[in-house]
């Protein structure tokens, strides 16, 4: 495509608008949302190699497709820790048949977008680009995802962006994944998604071969698709021809425990956990869900001084801005529930104290519970509607659990909840060891036989 | 053993090969054909994509037939390189190096 300056002038521009909206076919004419229809129908295949597919034709503009695999940073060994990190920030590099140039002119030239993300349990590479370029596209998620080189001066050169997102965390990031580690030990889930920085530059390019070839197996890929057919879809999954490989890694191991890190500054970062609920048992991932709305996570309205969940009661007694969040992580067989506190340095032991007395408290209102359970309704249907969020939890739901809820049948689960699940989800944080992480000023912070 | 003998096959050199080779004469400073390389953009990235122990072996034999060449001498004959042992070692990554560099000057012609 050349860059003409033809389409600068304003005139012309705003012809070849109209005539867009107008052509044949688009949805806005049809009545349909530009975003797609927010109540489509997921169909799920599990292929004979066991690859899970699942797909919704929502008629959206925009197609998505992406593979996933249960190669998180949970199956690192403690001689390739931080190979996931390393693994996403080196996608898209050269391939068998693809090199680095090729894949990402000729992604960028039709307008789509490849993206990788990593987390303790997913590895996940999405493709997203308007439909009828997406078949294009889709031989080079294909090479980026499967048939990756990783040739060792393309490693060694993507170093520095290693580096500078080691160096761009937030505190609050840092303190959540130094829970995992004091939570887990340093094993398993408790893996940092980030490499550490003695790690830098010493995983190799075999060492990501393996570890590939160990854990991108069929029996734990999934491959999920919004905006297309199911069938393309599944002939898509059997073109990848994924091998059978090891089954899942070791079961998770909650312990309890602390970690403090001490940099220095003005605030502190704490966040506080409890064993909480795992996917395994969806309706107690539901609840320990509801009762993190019901505590308080977050505001529903930009820039309202709206602080109603009950963590919001030490708020006031605080010198300085301070943010007090509930925590909940779920996993495929394990979870974290707890708060994540930001506060001004000297008023943390405060903070700290009255969190972990309503964590251990004993049971919640019936009117936060009903909030909790609107907010999270709310919130599952925004993720679900369309876009980006809704191919990720499509396939996150794929590759975990292997099975896929529509947006629908989560609602009426989450309404199906009564208090008394809430209450026996807290009671679970009252009877667990907890643990804690903080980074940050930590002169005022308590130790963790201060607490209990 | 049926390995070797199919590798020896296909590598073994004519006379003329091996009398050409020998005709050059860089073989009696020790000198690889790849050592020899001109240095220009495409072969500076190759290198700079060598693993070390290539360049290691490379740069000792440069600094032998410097000295060599100083001191206007050649290395005795039974350490002169047999066309056998003269690896072409860097070679493949240049060409890699110039396919690259050939894909995107072909893009840039029609993108």
């Amino acid at each position: 495509m050349m860059a003409t300056n033809i389409t600068k002038a304003p005139i012309l521009r705003a012809i070849s608008i109209r005539g867009y909206a107008a052509a044949a076919g688009c949805p806005a004419s049809k009545g349909i949302p530009v975003n797609g229809q927010p109540d489509y129908e997921i169909k799920t295949t599990v292929l004979p190699n066991k690859v899970v597919v699942a797909s919704a034709e929502n008629e959206a503009l925009i197609s998505r497709v992406s593979i996933l695999f249960r190669a998180g940073a949970r199956n690192e060994t403690p001689d390739n820790l931080g190979t996931t990190h390393t693994l996403r920030i080196c996608a898209g590099l050269s391939t068998h048949n693809a090199s680095q140039f090729a894949i990402t002119r000729n992604i960028q030239e039709v307008g789509s977008s490849l993206t990788c993300s990593t987390d303790r349990e997913v590895v996940a590479y999405t493709l997203e680009g308007t439909r009828p370029v997406l078949e294009k596209t889709l031989p080079f998620l294909t090479e980026v995802a499967t048939r990756q080189c990783f040739k060792p001066w393309e490693v060694s050169d993507n170093v520095p962006r290693l580096r500078l997102e080691l160096a761009t965390r937030p505190p609050q990031l840092r303190a959540v994944d130094l829970l995992h580690k004091a939570a887990y030990r340093s094993r398993g889930l408790g893996n940092s998604i980030y490499t550490a920085k003695h790690q830098l530059g010493k995983i190799s390019s075999e060492t990501l071969q393996h570890y590939v070839k160990q854990n991108f197996v069929a029996n734990r890929a999934a491959v999920v698709g919004l905006g297309v057919d199911h069938q393309d879809l599944v002939r898509y999954a059997q073109s990848l021809q994924l091998e059978g490989g090891k089954a899942d890694c070791e079961p998770a191991d909650y312990r309890g425990g602390e970690i403090r890190s001490d940099k220095g500054g003005d605030v502190a970062h704490i966040a506080i956990a409890g064993k909480g609920g795992s996917f395994r048992n969806a309706k107690e991932a539901l609840s320990f869900a509801v009762l993190q709305r019901a505590l308080g996570a977050g505001s529903s309205i930009k820039y309202a001084d709206e602080n109603r969940g009950l963590l919001a009661k030490s708020l006031s007694k605080c010198s300085g801005p301070t943010s007090i969040t509930a925590l909940n992580i779920s996993y495929t067989d394990s979870g974290l529930f707890g708060a994540l506190i930001s506060t001004p340095c000297g008023d943390a032991k405060t903070v700290v104290k009255d969190v972990v007395d309503i964590l251990k408290g004993g049971s919640i209102p019936d009117e936060d519970i009903a909030r909790g359970k609107a907010q999270l309704t709310a919130a599952v249907l925004h993720a679900l509607e369309s876009g980006s969020t809704a191919i990720e939890d499509i396939g996150n739901q794929a590759v975990l659990i292997g099975s896929v809820a529509n947006a629908c049948q989560i609602a009426n689960a989450i309404s199906g909840l009564n208090s008394s699940d809430i209450n026996n989800a807290l009671k679970k944080i009252t009877s667990s060891k907890l643990s804690i992480a903080s980074v940050g000023n930590l002169r005022c912070v308590p130790f963790l036989d201060e607490l209990v | 053993m049926a390995v070797s003998f199919v590798q020896r096959r296909l590598m073994s050199h004519s006379s003329l090969q091996k009398w050409a080779y020998n005709l050059a004469g860089f073989n009696k400073l020790g000198l690889w054909r790849d050592d020899l390389l001109y240095e220009d953009s495409d072969v500076k990235e190759a290198l700079r994509r060598l693993p070390q122990k290539y360049i290691d072996e490379r740069n000792y034999r440069i600094l032998r037939a410097t000295q060599l060449s100083i001191q206007k001498s050649v290395l005795p004959k039974e350490q002169w390189t047999k066309l056998e042992e003269d690896v072409l070692y860097l070679t493949p990554y240049v060409n890699d190096v110039i396919k690259e560099r050939e894909e995107r000057e072909e893009w840039n012609k029609t993108h």
